[in-house]
């Protein structure tokens, strides 16, 4: 019996030295959640001390509404780039089987090296935007629709440069669809950009 | 207490086990008739045509710019005017 307890405790003991012991250090994306709920928290309570119900309520809606029109919008851009994306890589093996017609491609190939750098620039554009956060700056009652202004104005400016990303994107495969129907003499109707 | 432990008669023996089986029949012929009713008025449909092992053919450069053109929106101008109107209101 002595023996299974000796046995157990040098078991235990074993156990506690090799088991490694990782240092409960913040990272920085924990830091950045950790900000961020704090703002979220320091916003409810300063809306909470707000007494006009009515204006609550607004400020209080559109708040929420900017978090679902970035999340919403977002996910649009990021599907639109993953279409825009298709598209080019069936222009590329398009314009490949002309190249083995002996037709010349290299404008085609330059345009396709353009608009893959534009595509990953927009995707990075789309997520950093989908990872930002906006929080109405509440101080006093008569500077709430200032807030409620900067805070939306803010986000519509951001939206509407990652938006402009993927319009930027989309605009350099149409290039490469443009050199391609050059090659080959087709034409293109409404390849115009928006 | 001889008569508590004393065997049962084979004739006894015997019907429980029949009662056994007929249950067991019964309950089979009634699950198999549920499964006849509930699956009687489905026709199961397999796909006679298999998927062309020949690849399609590419789209005209035309297609793939309309293809394009599916992937343009306003940016969410709409919603944003919304927003703005409603908080038009403080």
């Amino acid at each position: 019996m002595k023996k299974f307890i000796v046995l157990g405790c040098l078991f235990a003991l074993a156990l506690i030295v090799t088991v490694p012991i990782y240092a409960q250090t913040p990272s920085a994306a924990t830091n950045r959640q950790m900000r961020r709920e704090d703002e979220r928290e320091n916003f409810r309570s300063k809306l909470n001390s707000i007494s006009d119900e009515k204006k609550k309520a607004i400020v209080d809606r559109t708040d929420k509404r900017i978090v679902e029109i970035n999340a919403n919008r977002t996910g649009i851009m990021t599907r639109h780039l993953t279409k825009i994306e298709e598209i080019l890589n069936k222009i590329e093996t398009r314009a490949l089987e002309v190249e083995k017609r002996g037709k010349d491609i290299s404008a085609v190939k330059a345009a396709i090296v353009t608009a893959r750098t534009a595509i990953a620039s927009a995707k990075s554009a789309v997520a950093t935007q989908a990872a930002k956060t906006y929080t109405i700056d509440v101080t006093t009652e008569d500077k709430l629709g200032l807030a409620v202004s900067s805070t939306r104005t803010a986000f519509a400016k951001d939206l509407q440069a990652a938006h402009q990303s993927v319009v930027t994107a989309r605009k350099s495969v149409r290039d490469v669809l443009k050199a391609l129907a050059n090659v080959v003499g087709e034409k293109l109707p409404n390849a115009t950009e928006i | 207490m001889s008569n508590i432990l004393a065997k049962p008669d084979l004739a006894s023996q015997d019907k429980s086990k029949i009662l056994i089986v007929l249950g067991f029949a019964i309950f089979f012929g009634a699950c198999n008739y549920t499964n006849q009713a509930n699956t009687s008025s489905v026709i199961p449909i397999t796909p006679s045509v298999t998927a062309s092992p020949t690849p399609t053919p590419s789209k005209s450069l035309n297609e793939l710019n309309l293809e394009l053109n599916s992937t343009v929106d306003d940016g969410g101008q709409a919603d944003l005017n919304a927003l703005q109107k409603d908080s038009s209101g403080l």
